[in-house]
């Protein structure tokens, strides 16, 4: 019976594990798609954006398919040294894949199949 | 390199950790709860090792849910029976008083091949000689021999024979188990007397068993 009793401790420490983990990747996720958006509309923000990405990417780092991030981080590391056309490209697949990365984070029926 | 090989540090110790959570049953005859668990451990434990692109976080989050929706399950089964017929099955009846139930074996896909390669592991080679073969949920077969073939008991033949002590050990190549003196209600002087009248000291010996108030034999370790 103790051993079932850790178990259902050990279950639910888990469980509200994964649920922090997936609130708090989502909430990130989502505050770097706004940021990017800024950033694809004004160069300017292109700064802003790298700060949060540096903040923000251990997170990203630990607990997400490193092909994910990886994308998005040698992207937003040249944003700033681009221009014009080239720069608006980028931005636009920079803003893609983070699209792509909120939809693998949520917690949705798709998801799971 | 270094990042693999600490990944497979971190995923053997926390297998190891689920293992011994799930307890002695996971290590002998498994039920089938038990072998979906174990199956699905070893193939999570497998993929994080391989590749480094998957975060190490999500395979010991996986392993620690197997392991305790296991344990879950198993107290479920031990507490309500229906539960225990859900997830394990019941152990059916393939020979009955003598009589082969071949519909049951059919039911089960077990040939006629396997219920005498099972009675043979057995010791029993004679399949006429079974009263009854019983499938148990873990598809281990129980064979019960007819009265008239099984070996004559102590009772039977009213016979007195002393009762088995538990025999506990005591020193191990040349290490003394200190727990096992509490567990054998030994105290450390009757010990040490015994080993001076032995003439022989603790790192001399190779294994010193004791049970039932009397020490086993001296063992000692071969002379280098």
């Amino acid at each position: 019976m103790k051993r079932g009793i850790s178990a259902i401790i050990i279950l639910t420490c888990c469980i509200i594990f994964a649920i922090a983990v997936t609130v708090t990747l989502e909430n990130k996720a989502e505050s770097l798609h706004s940021v990017a958006l800024a950033a694809a509309d004004d160069k300017k923000f292109v700064y802003a954006l790298e700060d949060v990405w540096e903040k923000e990417i251990v997170y990203f780092e630990l607990f997400t398919d490193h092909s994910y991030f990886e994308n998005i981080d040698k992207k937003i590391k040249k944003l700033r040294y681009l221009d014009g056309k080239t720069y608006r490209n980028t931005c636009r697949e920079t803003v893609i894949d983070l699209i792509e990365l909120k939809e693998h984070l949520t917690f949705s029926f798709p998801n799971i199949f | 390199m270094l990042t693999t090989l600490t990944r497979g540090f971190i995923l053997y110790f926390v297998i190891m950790l689920a293992i011994r959570l799930m307890g002695k049953r996971q290590i002998g005859e498994m039920q089938p709860t038990e072998l979906v668990v174990t199956i699905l451990i070893s193939e999570i434990a497998a993929i994080p090792l391989d590749s480094n692109d998957i975060p190490l976080i999500n395979s010991i989050l996986t392993v620690l849910l197997l392991a305790c929706l296991s344990i879950i399950t198993s107290v479920l089964t031990l507490h309500i029976p229906k539960f225990r017929t859900f997830f394990d099955g019941h152990p059916a009846i393939v020979i009955n008083n003598g009589k082969l139930d071949q519909q049951k074996m059919k039911d089960l896909r077990l040939t006629v091949q396997d219920l005498m390669s099972s009675a043979r592991q057995q010791g029993v080679f004679d399949i006429s000689r079974v009263q009854y073969a019983i499938v148990e949920t873990n598809g281990s077969v129980s064979i019960i021999q007819k009265s008239e073939y099984t070996p004559v008991s102590a009772k039977d033949a009213d016979i007195k024979v002393p009762e088995e002590a538990l025999q506990h050990l005591i020193i191990c190549d040349g290490k003394l188990i200190k727990p096992a003196l509490d567990e054998a209600n030994l105290d450390r002087k009757k010990l040490d007397d015994y080993l001076k009248k032995e003439k022989v000291q603790i790192e001399q010996i190779m294994l010193l068993t004791y049970g039932g108030g009397k020490f086993s034999e001296v063992i000692r370790k071969d002379k280098k």
